[in-house]
């Protein structure tokens, strides 16, 4: 017996079901019978409205012609896919007509609808009916029709649907005319009817729609030899049989043929139930003796009869179990939630019973759930040391599959078919929104590749998810009338204090309180507007979001999740939002707001909840440090709540590629000085959510020791051995922890690195463009759950990705006043006109000490100004030895936008690829060049420099001020950077 | 850092003149090495004098034996990367001066590290190592790999390449490196598990190892304790001593807590802490409960010492990282470099203070030390009062031939007294006519002399 893993289930591509369509139908036929058969209404219409009613779409469309002339020349021109001969044309005779088309088109299936008349069954025992695919009588209505075009579908379409998906069959063996044509009619209105109950199953509509392909097919056999070839071709995948035995005026089968084939059926699979139809009561016995059933032709509630054998034995509506030894009901199932739910009261003898019967993949099979109708085909109750054991496996098998049937798809929120296995759901008609979609996306990217799911002990996925989408909110607004208020000038304060006294639309209530009674943990309540969807338009972070813990009675987490969605709603009208929508110049009437509700990752320690790790990750990369190329991007990662990493805190920040080399861990004292300190974790005194404008009105911010005695520190910190001035990669003695994350990027507690790089390398393609992803893990102090790697927001990065178009390399040295060939940053620098560098003449590296507090003044009066300036100078800036270079802390030279640094003939210094700022770099998007012209790389014109008029000067700085701003490009992914000298 | 400049020494003309003979046929002889020339012109010039007025210093070219290294290996460093590229290093070591023991020195991984940058640091390495009276050489060594952003296994291939060339030419008596930038522990410990493997014995031949394999109590503590020592040897010059002494301490990392600890156990009142955000001032005094306080507070919990002053409700000053303003009798300096300006050190010296011993390196400015030694204050420069560090690495040394580890009693009772020696020398070569002792001069001279004598003594080699 396999392992039962997650997602062990092949999803069945019910869009590949029934390819073949009868779209076009000729139907030759006198004008008088077109008349009757109009009459019943209108042929098109009536089809219609019976597509409809089985919510099956693309009806047929009829054309009629008259003649065998007509319907030659129609059949030469254009599409037909059946031809109905209705045996009442005059220029040719009907069946040479039907022959010739045969041998012209011999794929076109040609149907003969003829009345019930002595006549006609004459003339039809003397014809070559092998050029005819069925023969049915017409008794003047238009209800033969439809039966008639499934019928031809299946069997156009049944040898592919069995063979990929396991679409089920019923073999239907009848030889009269008269009673196929009754046999077909009923049974496709129960095959109907049963495809329209199951689509309880169908998550959303189009999912409904599409599990409607699956209905199982009908194969009609007018011969018992052509019933023997398809029963042989199609054994696997019967549902039943149903066949007759009465003697046939055109095919005599001996009463050993007819035993031999349902010993042939019994041998295949005993569990085959067989219906013998016969105008002979007689043949009761027969059927009695093979343990089929029977079905007397001339009962007068045959169609009743047909229908209740097929739901007993062909496991078609509910799940009956029963007592095998009275036979009486036990209970009764109606999908397959409540199959599970029930699974747990069934006796053991009932469940015994219904497994060794194979019941229960039966009725799967019949509600086209194909893959665990397979799954549990397979299983046999000598697979298990008992019965409990089965139960067990059975339910987790329908777990299982349900979970995995739920995902990367929008399901609609039923409020009564709601549960756990749901995994995003959608309430409203409305749209989604850009946050939603992306959920969505992600979720459905996880589906599409089995990578993620070959993980053992890591569970790659969305959180769960239901989505309030747009038109909540404009009923919200437009009920409570909060247009108004929301675009007026009042305090964002006044707005949310508005908001929250609203009332949320009614209709959403019932249906809160079935999530909420559904979730365990704390909800996260983030906005999702349609502006956040646009491609160019990264409004990240400008709306709210805020998390609410689990309160203990419902009513209570309701009020709160309420006040959790009109807070989110009103932070569109906040003067934020306002001020960026003008800077982006949308219209904030045009932003309708979705909601998304989302269980957060974490795990609650005492009065706290927080993940292990949240993490920020992006495909490209502006900043990398040898080895590292811009397109292996980069990954930040902090203890505990993602709200550390989006404030700029000291995430620890690595390539995916290159996991072992933290720039923050080269020594002691970087890594003491260099990473995360504090944390946030959600308070879960519900009281501490109260409505504010601040989104962090709940969020506690703690020292890394205070989650010492949670034990979630084991898997990411490390502890600094004082005494030997090393890092111990463990918390099992005293000393300060350091979070570096090394059980996971040097020890593959799990596999982090891959499921990041193949999750960055999908967005990256999937979007076309480069892609952010927000992500948070949980890892059970425990270890008695799989990790759970959680999947938050993908989005394209828009800011800061600008493709420079032109060849920065090929712009010749004469017009520049920078070139450098080892860049950090990208993109262009905008408003620069102050260039401040030190004079190399005389340059000694024993005056940096006087330099750098030089610097430091000049930078304050930057600051006051609000101005921006480039900075060059040589050797390594920052760097803590005067020798090497200018002894600057950051705040010193914060206005700066460029920095370069330079070596000099006689001052050698490599360089430092600004790794002494390299938070700030990349924090405040600080381009950086390194040149070093001795060696012909890079080029700096200080002839130019000292030839343009200095807005101030001593004896080691000086500082231009140019009359425009300077064209400063940085070409990220060629490290290109170029200071373009002004245009004269 | 670099020998400090005597800022009040007259310089005659001929003085003058002869450092400038001397230096040029420095220059002329290390082309290019800048930093070298400012190292040995910088010694130089407090030496001088002294040469001229002692002969026998001159003839046998003492000083240009000094300034000239006994041996310079230099030599390839190839290792592979965790890519399976093959990467080359160059790697160093300057075996500058043995005359008064083995080559003592750190090793240092940085990709500026060149001949010129070793040279120099290697040149102080040799007078330093004298101040601390204990029979060690000079030396310094490295190599311009950079192990930033390296994986551990990099840096341990790396190490291990490294040691593989330089263990013929290190041994417990010959030459014993340590950590400089680049080589802490882990990097100490690569590369003597290799030593170890090579030549098959297990020598003091590196310091800076592991308390479990050899390494030596006390080490972290060493130089706040060392300061606090010469302090008190200072003061005792004049009578006096710490018991009882306002205490002025910057910083509030190992140096600034293990001064503070000495001084309370010295009887001493320590009044201030800082970080870079602000300094506390507590009136009442820093007791152990307290400092244990801030111990945990910066070493485990790595808060702010505004908490401090949160909890025992005393005074913060926010935005001032140096507490000099306070009235104190001793200054403690133990943050970092330039925390104390010129007008700091006149502020000090009006609000009553008449020691200042430094724990940090270089953390007076050149004016705040002229202003110093111009008012006849008790100043300790860091070269002598910081030595407590370097120290330890002897102490290190003398603990691995015996084979024993000292009780943490026992090392510091022993760096007490090599701070107390260190004290003497710079007395010794710094006593000015007027008794007033200058402490910079002391330790330049006081480190020259103890290796020109033996240099004098063992013969040209």
């Amino acid at each position: 017996m396999d392992n039962l893993r997650k997602n062990t289930f092949r999803e069945t591509s019910f869009e590949l079901l029934m390819q073949k369509r009868i779209q076009y139908v000729l139907l030759i036929c006198s004008k008088y019978d077109a008349f009757i058969l109009e009459e019943d209404g209108k042929i098109d219409e009536k089809i219609f409205n019976d597509y409809v009613s089985f919510n099956i779409r693309y009806p047929p469309q009829f054309i009629h012609v008259a003649s065998a002339s007509e319907a030659m020349e129609l059949l030469s021109r254009r599409q037909i896919d059946l031809i109905i001969n209705m045996l009442s044309i005059s220029d040719m005779d009907p069946f040479e007509l039907s022959s010739d088309i045969k041998n012209l088109y011999p794929e076109k299936p040609i149907v003969i609808l003829a009345p019930d008349s002595r006549e006609i069954s004459s003339r039809l025992k003397n014809e070559d009916l092998s050029c005819i695919d069925y023969v049915f009588n017409w008794l003047g209505s238009t209800n033969i029709l439809f039966p008639v075009i499934n019928l031809i579908e299946d069997k156009l379409n049944a040898e592919e649907d069995n063979k990929h998906e396991g679409v089920q069959s019923i073999l239907l063996i009848e030889n009269s005319v008269k009673s196929a044509t009754i046999y077909v009619r009923h049974l496709y209105n129960i095959i109907l009817e049963q495809s329209r109950d199951y689509m309880i199953e169908g998550l959303n509509e189009h999912q409904k729609m599409m599990q409607m392909r699956g209905r199982p097919k009908i194969l009609l056999a007018t011969s018992y030899s052509e019933g023997l070839k398809l029963f042989d071709k199609h054994k696997s995948q019967l549902l039943g049989v149903i066949t007759d035995v009465d003697a046939s005026p055109y095919e005599p089968v001996s009463q050993d043929t007819i035993e031999d084939f349902f010993k042939q059926i019994k041998d295949h699979d005993p569990n085959i139930p067989v219906l013998i139809q016969s105008a002979d009561p007689e043949n009761e016995k027969l059927a009695n003796e093979y343990g089929n059933g029977f079905l007397n032709k001339n009962s007068r509630s045959l169609p009743a009869e047909l229908k209740a054998y097929m739901k007993s034995h062909f496991s078609f509506g509910d799940f009956v179990f029963t007592d095998p030894e009275t036979g009486m009901e036990i209970a009764r199932v109606s999908d397959l939630q409540n199959f599970q739910r029930r699974l747990f009261e069934i006796p053991d003898d009932s469940l015994r019973y219904h497994l060794s019967r194979n019941h229960l993949s039966k009725w799967l099979y019949a509600r086209a759930l194909f893959s665990l109708a397979e799954f549990l085909k397979k299983i046999s109750l000598d697979d298990f040391a008992s019965i409990d054991q089965a139960r067990r496996f059975i339910f987790d098998a329908i777990a299982n599959f349900r979970l995995n049937k739920g995902h990367g798809v929008i399901a609609e929120f039923y409020r009564e078919h709601f549960d756990e296995y749901l995994t995003f759901t959608k309430i409203g008609e409305g749209s989604i929104g850009g946050k939603a979609r992306g959920l969505a996306f992600l979720d459905s990217i996880i589906k599409q590749n089995q990578y993620f799911e070959s993980f053992e002990d890591t569970i790659v996925s969305i959180p769960r998810t239901v989505v309030l989408s747009t038109d909540v909110f404009d009923e919200f607004i437009t009920q409570n009338n909060l247009y108004g208020t929301g675009l007026s000038h009042q305090s964002d304060r006044e707005i949310l204090d508005a908001f929250v006294r609203a009332k949320l639309p009614a209709r959403i209530h019932k249906d809160l309180y079935v999530f909420i009674s559904k979730i365990n943990g704390p909800v996260a309540v983030r906005s999702s507007s349609l502006l956040e969807d646009s491609h160019f338009q990264p409004f990240a972070g400008i709306y709210s979001t805020y998390m609410i813990p689990k309160a203990e009675d419902d009513v209570t987490m309701l009020e709160l999740l309420s006040i959790g969605i009109k807070s989110v709603y009103a932070s569109v009208f906040f003067k934020g939002s306002k001020d960026y929508m003008t800077a982006t110049a949308n219209l904030i009437e045009e932003e309708k707001m979705g909601i998304v509700l989302q269980e957060v990752c974490g795990q609650k320690y005492e009065n706290r909840f927080y993940p292990t790790i949240s993490g920020v990750a992006r495909s490209i990369n502006f900043y990398p440090i040898e080895p590292e190329k811009s397109e292996d991007g980069f990954v930040s990662l902090a203890f505990g709540l993602g709200k550390y990493i989006v404030d700029g805190g000291m995430a620890l920040r690595f390539s995916p590629k290159y996991p072992r080399k933290v720039l923050q861990l080269s020594d002691t004292k970087m890594a003491l000085r260099e990473t995360q300190h504090e944390f946030y974790a959600l308070d879960l005194n519900p009281a501490s959510f109260v409505p504010s404008t601040d989104d962090t009105v709940n969020l506690l911010k703690l020292r890394i020791s205070d989650a010492e005695k949670d034990g979630s520190l084991k898997f990411v910190a490390s502890t600094y051995d004082h005494q030997n001035d090393i890092i111990r990669d463990d918390i099992s003695d005293a000393g300060e922890r350091i979070i570096t994350f090394s059980n996971v990027l040097k020890y593959d507690l799990f596999p982090l690195n891959e499921i990041l790089n193949t999750i960055l390398e999908i967005g990256q393609q999937q979007l076309n463009n480069p892609v952010e992803i927000e992500f948070a893990i949980n890892i059970d102090p425990e270890r008695k759950k799989s990790v759970l790697f959680n999947l938050l927001q993908i989005r394209p990065i828009v800011e800061n990705t600008e493709r420079i178009k032109d060849k920065l390399e090929e712009i010749p040295n004469s017009d520049t006043i920078i070139l450098s060939n080892s860049a950090l940053g990208n993109g262009t620098v905008n408003g620069i006109c102050d260039l401040i560098y030190v004079k190399t003449e005389n340059f000694t590296a024993a005056k940096n000490q006087e330099i750098a507090a030089k610097l430091n003044e000049i930078n304050d009066v930057f600051l006051k100004e609000g101005r921006n300036y480039i900075l060059i100078g040589p050797g390594r800036w920052g760097s803590s030895d005067p020798w090497l270079g200018i002894p600057v802390k950051w705040p010193q030279i914060s206005a700066a936008r460029v920095i370069i640094e330079s070596g000099l003939d006689n001052y050698r210094v490599d360089p430092s690829q600004g790794t002494h700022f390299f938070q700030n770099l990349t924090a405040f998007r600080v381009g950086y060049f390194t040149i070093n012209p001795f060696i012909g790389d890079g080029f700096t014109d200080f002839d130019f420099l000292s030839a343009s008029d200095a807005f101030f000067e001593d004896q080691h700085l000086r500082h231009i001020r140019f009359p425009e701003p300077l064209v400063i490009k940085i070409d990220g992914r060629k490290k290109i950077g170029v200071i373009m000298k002004p245009k004269r | 850092m670099l020998i400090i400049t005597n800022p009040t020494l007259k310089k005659s003309k001929t003085m003058s003149k002869a450092v400038e003979e001397f230096m040029a046929k420095i220059i002329a002889k290390n082309p290019g090495e800048i930093e070298f020339h400012q190292a040995v012109k910088e010694v130089t010039e407090s030496i001088m004098p002294f040469i001229e007025e002692n002969p026998k210093y001159r003839y046998p070219k003492i000083l240009e034996r000094i300034a000239e290294p006994e041996r310079v290996i230099i030599f390839r460093v190839p290792w592979m990367d965790d890519k399976g590229e093959i990467q080359i290093n160059r790697g160093y070591r300057i075996e500058m001066n043995s005359a008064i023991g083995p080559y003592k020195g750190g090793l240092r991984f940085h990709p500026t590290v060149n001949l010129g940058i070793l040279k120099f640091l290697a040149f102080e390495q040799v007078f330093k190592n004298s101040l601390t009276t204990l029979p060690m050489g000079g030396g310094k060594g490295g190599s311009d790999f950079d192990p930033k952003g390296k994986t551990d296994n990099e840096v341990m291939r790396f190490c291990q390449s490294f040691m593989s060339e330089l263990f013929r030419h290190i041994g417990a008596n010959t030459d014993v490196p340590a950590g400089d930038i680049g080589v802490g522990s882990r990097e100490i410990g690569y590369m003597f598990g290799q030593y170890k493997r090579l030549r098959n014995e297990f020598t003091g031949v590196l310091t800076g190892k592991g308390l479990e394999w050899g390494g030596s109590l006390i080490r972290p503590q060493a130089t706040g304790y060392g300061q606090v020592y010469f302090a008190e040897e200072m003061l005792n010059t004049r009578g006096d001593s710490l018991r009882n002494k306002v205490c002025a301490v910057s910083g509030s990392g190992n140096v600034a807590q293990y001064a503070t600890e000495k001084a309370i156990q010295m009887g001493a009142k320590v009044v201030t802490l800082s970080d870079s955000n602000g300094y506390i001032y507590d009136p009442d005094g820093i007791n152990e409960e307290k400092l244990a306080f801030v111990m945990n507070l910066k070493n485990v919990k790595r808060g702010r010492i505004k908490e401090y002053a949160d909890k025992y409700k005393c005074k913060y000053v926010d935005g001032k990282p140096a507490p000099w303003e306070v009235p104190c009798q001793v200054a403690l300096p133990s943050a970092t470099q330039n925390e104390v300006s010129g007008p700091d050190a006149t502020l000090l010296i009006k609000n009553g203070c008449f020691v200042v011993s430094e724990g940090a390196n270089m953390p007076s400015v050149p004016d705040a030390i002229e202003i110093f030694l111009k008012s006849r204050i008790l100043y300790g420069p860091g070269k002598a009062a910081n030595a407590g560090g370097v120290a330890t690495s002897g102490l290190e040394m003398s603990q691995n031939s015996m084979r024993l580890s000292w009780t943490s009693q026992e090392v510091d009772a022993r760096l007490h007294q090599i701070m107390k020696d260190i004290h003497a020398t710079c007395v010794k070569y710094g006593i000015e006519k007027d008794k007033y002792i200058n402490y910079v001069n002391g330790a330049n001279i006081g480190g020259f002399v103890k290796v020109a004598e033996a240099m004098l003594a063992q013969g040209l080699v």
